[in-house]
């Protein structure tokens, strides 16, 4: 006991640093954990959750019951997958980019540029990607018309939805994504660098054989915790996006409970879906973290 | 000097009492609510966070002829979720809350078996305006909102008060019509299109006549502004999708049909798939602009769209003979036609069980369901805006109507009226086309041209009823969300493949098997249930 006092007077100052964190996490994240009883019963707008009715696992069985299940589940995973792995590898590939930069003033202009998007609503975003696609009027499609090739008809269509949700989410992301590779290439001792110039490397060969392995442990942790949110999709930008003709690739479990429970004040329902969303998300991410620590020896924990 | 002033001040306020007093003469019925607040949630996209008290002069009239004080707690995004949030808290309810834009029947069933609204039945021997309107007005809405219990636990919004008045379908048809490029279609010696036939050779027409062009233009695939649109030439109800009732409809027998899997329906989407193909289709949410332009042969856009110069526009943009007519709705391959008209009110509120209840329900009844209430919503603030012409019909004085001038988009904000707040606006056909004569004879004629009145009239004729709003018992409820959620995404998704191309139509078989396999008919049992209830209310 002494010596644990020992070490909160020794670290005071960084725990207070800590604390407004702690204190976010214990109001937003750990006290709302008790609402996953909600789950479990019939919720009602008058009752508490201590007053409503249980019903065990009735909207567990009504989701997976549901003919859409496997549908949602597998578009979900399927585009959640192609965004992070398409975002880490533009992002990794900018931050290399960007480091090569000699002129400090033109890499802070390419970073402010690249970090822009980011700010951009996803409504805004949208907006400019109909306008962009649409068959009528849109720039690509008259290009594509002008070049002798038949109008394509984007967002109506099951095989080019996909491609243009994750290059459009790549575009908003890679730039504040690559912000932390950044941060992990500048902590790389120069003297890595300088030795391996001496042994003859050229630039490629340096960001090869110095630059990615240094940033290596980041890149994996970065990646086990994106696996770790492998089920959420926020449901604003498919909402915006999909149609009756995309659903099929489109539909997923955001979309899927945003019709069927939260407009229809199924909060049991939603939170069912929500927890078990979180079950599988811990199941992948405790997976990904065994097998990275197995193969590289990195790990989250 | 002092003496001088002292005279004036009293004059100047003996005057103000006396003007007041006028006005006080002219109404009745006004509650005393001195002393009292009510507090209204409602989605609001004028105003998003706002109190209307101050930006609306009407408001702040009411508080100062029955002393009550609003909190108003508006929201313009994400208003159902914030609104859930609001209720599930359980402390500081609001008195009046609006369930938002569109009903939500299992969503407001939810709530009324949750208990969260007072039975506005125990109430009504204080409300002789809701009173009125239910029994003598309106009692196709009491009908609708009556609870399966017996009990009446919302009031509706966005509706009429004289429901057989020769203007209501006019008015209630949807907003919008087909518009057509009359002066291309003159030029290549076609005729204004009466039958889905003729449309098509128009639209093909057109195709041939500009490659650029586009025949059709609608908005997408899931809203009010679809290929769906033509399924009322096909005995259909369905063109507006995003209704589930839609697709269910009573047959003469008053039995009802879940129509998409009809062999009108199988008509119609195999229709609708030659055109698609036939690349006759376009799809873009800017219609008007794009009309505007001149990129468009035909346009489903709204039926006074004269009032906001699209042809002014088109003539700007280099087509001076360029000419948009309306299209009479158009009949199918067995002479039907029609387009469902808008249902019979938009939105609703419920108020919650408070001790604040009555008085909220008396504010209402006051504000919204009397004569005067609804002369304000409609002409703006008494005395200032209008006054009763000696047979008592509002009119609006001159300084409105100057405004209007001004402000030909016909907003009524303008003057003070029209608020479009999601309360239980009611509105009155009489006073609403008396104002628009007005206005008319005034040589404001921008609300209405002769096409536009023609369109409407046309519309009269092609108009039907949709399916009423209804209730279902708890056990149904949850059998038919528990079925039909599902069936509603497989149809929504089939229809539109089918008419792409993606599925071919040779599995329609198969696509109506399913629907069948999924459980169609003990929905269409529920609907069955839920609807001999209505008509027996």
């Amino acid at each position: 006991m002494r010596n644990f006092r020992a070490k909160v007077k020794r670290d005071r100052y960084v725990g207070l640093i800590a604390l407004p964190g702690f204190l976010y996490l214990l109001i937003f994240n750990c006290v709302p954990m008790a609402g996953i009883i909600v789950a479990f019963q019939n919720f009602s707008f008058r009752k508490s959750i201590f007053q409503n009715k249980w019903v065990g696992l009735k909207w567990f069985t009504k989701f997976f019951h549901s003919i859409y299940f496997t549908r949602v589940v597998r578009n979900t995973l399927v585009l959640n997958a192609l965004v992070l792995f398409s975002g880490m590898l533009f992002s990794i590939l900018l931050a290399l980019f960007l480091n090569e930069f000699k002129n400090q003033r033109l890499k802070k202009f390419c970073q402010s540029a690249t970090y822009f998007p980011h700010f951009v609503s996803v409504v805004v975003l949208v907006g400019i990607m109909t306008r962009m696609f649409d068959t009528t009027t849109g720039v690509v499609n008259t290009a594509i018309a002008a070049l002798g090739g038949s109008k394509v008809d984007f967002f109506n269509s099951n095989v080019w939805i996909r491609p243009l949700y994750v290059a459009s989410s790549v575009w908003s992301g890679a730039g504040w994504g690559s912000i932390i590779y950044m941060g992990a290439i500048t902590a790389v001792d120069p003297t890595l660098y300088e030795a391996a110039m001496i042994d003859g490397c050229d630039r490629f060969k340096q960001m090869l054989h110095i630059t990615l392995p240094s940033v290596k442990p980041v890149i994996i942790t970065v990646l086990i915790m994106n696996i770790g949110k492998m089920m959420n999709l926020g449901a604003t930008k498919v909402l915006l996006m999909y149609n009756a003709a995309t659903y099929e690739t489109m539909d997923v479990i955001s979309t899927f409970v945003y019709r069927t429970g939260i407009t229809q004040g199924e909060y049991g329902y939603a939170t069912a879906i929500g927890l078990f969303n979180s079950v599988v998300n811990i199941l992948l991410l405790v997976t990904a973290n065994y097998i990275s620590k197995k193969t590289t020896e990195v790990g989250v924990f | 000097m002092k003496k001088s002033i002292s005279l004036l001040l009293v004059l100047t306020m003996l005057l103000g009492f006396a003007s007041v007093a006028a006005r006080g003469e002219a109404i009745e019925g006004v509650p005393d609510l001195r002393g009292k607040t009510v507090r209204l949630l409602s989605m609001e996209t004028y105003a998003s966070s706002g109190s209307f008290s101050d930006i609306m002069p009407l408001f702040k009239r009411y508080e100062e002829m029955t002393g009550v004080t609003i909190e108003w707690d508006s929201f313009s995004t994400d208003y159902v979720t914030v609104m859930q949030t609001r209720l599930a808290a359980g402390i500081n309810l609001p008195d009046v809350v609006s369930l938002g834009g569109s009903l939500d029947l299992s969503l407001a069933s939810k709530l009324i078996e949750d208990e969260m609204f007072v039975n506005i039945n125990d109430y009504l021997d204080d409300l002789p305006n809701i009173s009125r309107f239910f029994n003598e007005s309106r009692p196709d809405i009491r009908r609708s909102l009556t609870y399966y219990d017996g009990g009446i636990y919302l009031l509706p919004c966005s509706t009429y008060n004289n429901r057989e008045d020769e203007f209501r379908k006019l008015q209630n048809g949807g907003d919008n019509i087909i518009w057509y490029r009359k002066d291309i279609a003159d030029k290549l010696g076609i005729g204004c299109p009466t039958t889905i036939d003729e449309m098509h050779a128009l639209l093909l027409a057109y195709k041939d006549y500009d490659p650029d062009m586009i025949p059709m233009l609608v908005r997408d695939w899931t809203t009010w502004c679809s290929p769906y649109v033509f399924a009322g030439s096909y005995g259909l109800h369905f063109e507006q999708m995003d209704s589930s009732s839609d697709y269910f409809y009573p047959d003469e027998n008053d039995r009802i049909v879940f129509e998409p899997i009809t062999d009108a329906a199988l008509e119609f989407v195999t229709e609708m798939n030659k055109w698609y193909s036939e690349g006759l289709f376009g799809f873009n949410a800017d219609r008007q602009a794009l009309a505007a332009s001149g990129k468009a042969g035909a346009v489903w856009y709204q039926k006074d769209a004269n009032r906001i110069s699209t042809n002014k526009l088109l003539a700007e943009n280099g087509f001076p003979e360029g000419h948009f007519a309306p299209v009479p709705w158009l009949y199918g391959p067995e002479a039907k036609r029609g387009i469902g008209m808008r249902a019979p009110f938009g939105g609703v509120v419920g108020i919650t069980d408070t001790e604040n209840a009555k008085t909220a329900l008396e504010f209402l009844d006051f504000v919204f369901f009397s004569d005067f209430g609804i002369a304000c919503q409609l002409a703006g603030v008494y005395g200032d805006n209008w006054y009763y012409d000696e047979n008592g019909m509002p009119m609006l004085n001159d300084e409105t109507l100057q405004a209007w001038y001004v402000d030909k988009t016909g907003n009524w904000r303008t003057v003070g009226g029209g608020v479009h707040i999601r309360m239980p606006q009611i509105k009155d056909y009489n006073i609403e086309y008396g104002l628009i004569q007005q206005l008319i004879d005034c040589g404001i004629n921008e609300p209405f041209t002769e096409e536009s009145l023609n369109a409407y009239l046309d519309w009269q004729d092609a108009a039907f009823e949709t399916l009423p709003f209804m209730f279902y018992t708890q056990d149904e409820m949850e059998e038919y969300n528990s079925l039909y959620m599902d069936i509603k995404t497989y149809v929504q998704e089939s229809l539109t493949r089918f008419i792409m191309g993606e599925e071919p139509l040779a599995n329609w078989a198969a696509y109506k098997e399913n629907v069948q396999k999924m459980g169609i008919e003990k929905v269409v049992a529920i609907v069955q249930s839920a609807y001999d209830r209505y008509l027996s209310n």
